[in-house]
């Protein structure tokens, strides 16, 4: 299962935000991005490096600048 | 200094909140007028009830709090700053809200019939569980009492009605949960569990006959 999938790699779970976030990874996908994604491209996600040091939202609609810094405020 | 990210929302969360006190007199009357409404055309249903069957009519005004976070849909939950006037609560059509809880289900297309006579012009859109509709619901206006809110009625069958009230209560803060296969599964066995039972009273209702009052005397 995707959840299954997302704890074995060290994904937690923002209530408030509905995202699951990896601190360490920096990588964050929203709930709806979850659901309309498949177990195995879930798994590429999670294994695809990164650019940079930001982090990567994986949001099936692109968040805005601004949204992005309030949510890596709130991530941490 | 930094901003905190629930700064940066701010303005737009308050811009709603007076948006929402602004709109509590309208919301108000939309709740009073559509409960009074159901509850009289609904009236001729409850007094023909047999002993086993039961009508509750039910209305409430949806919170302050509970309408910004419903709202706030986008993914992220978050309001973005960067377009603070693309957000008002007349978005949203269950700011005053009526639900018909009966039992049993059968006499739930006698009551939405007798509803929708009368709310002909207001928009279906049934609450759903996967293809399977489990409560017709409707919004639409009560042009009398106001021309911004909107009011919404559903009828419910009474025992999911009920066991959404505790499932509401219980999942309100995860909604990651709530949506999650394992808890669909779950909920998919109560709704299963719940249809079999009223089934089942349904069926013995149909078959059982009181025994006679002289019965005990009987050899």
């Amino acid at each position: 299962m995707k959840k299954d999938i997302l704890k074995e790699a060290e994904y937690w779970y923002n209530f408030d935000r509905d995202i699951f976030y990896n601190r360490k990874a920096k990588k964050a996908f929203s709930l709806e991005f979850v659901d309309d994604h498949r177990e195995e491209e879930l798994r590429e996600h999670i294994q695809e490096p990164i650019d940079g040091n930001g982090w990567k939202f994986y949001f099936n609609v692109t968040p805005s600048e601004s949204v992005k810094q309030m949510l890596e405020q709130v991530l941490g | 200094m930094k901003l905190d990210s629930l700064d940066n929302e701010r303005p737009i969360v308050n811009l709603l909140r007076e948006e929402y006190f602004d709109l509590l007199p309208d919301i108000r009357r939309v709740v009073w007028q559509l409960e009074t409404e159901i509850r009289y055309l609904t009236l001729p249903i409850l007094h023909s009830l047999k002993r086993h069957e039961q009508l509750v009519v039910k209305s409430r005004i949806k919170e302050c709090e509970s309408a910004v976070k419903t709202l706030r849909k986008q993914e992220g939950r978050f309001f973005d700053p960067e377009k603070p006037g693309g957000y008002s609560l007349l978005d949203l059509p269950d700011l005053a809200g009526v639900r018909v809880l009966v039992f049993p289900n059968s006499k739930l297309v006698e009551v939405d019939n007798a509803l929708h006579e009368h709310f002909r012009e207001w928009t279906y859109k049934p609450v759903k569980d996967g293809n399977t509709v489990l409560a017709p619901k409707y919004y639409g206006f009560c042009d009398e009492v106001s021309s911004k809110v909107r009011g919404e009625y559903q009828i419910v069958p009474m025992l999911i009605g009920l066991f959404w009230d505790v499932e509401h209560s219980a999942m309100y803060k995860s909604r990651g949960a709530a949506n999650s296969g394992e808890m669909k599964k779950y909920r998919a066995d109560v709704y299963d569990a719940l249809f079999r039972f009223e089934e089942g009273i349904e069926t013995f209702e149909q078959t059982y006959t009181e025994p006679p009052s002289n019965a005990s005397t009987q050899v």
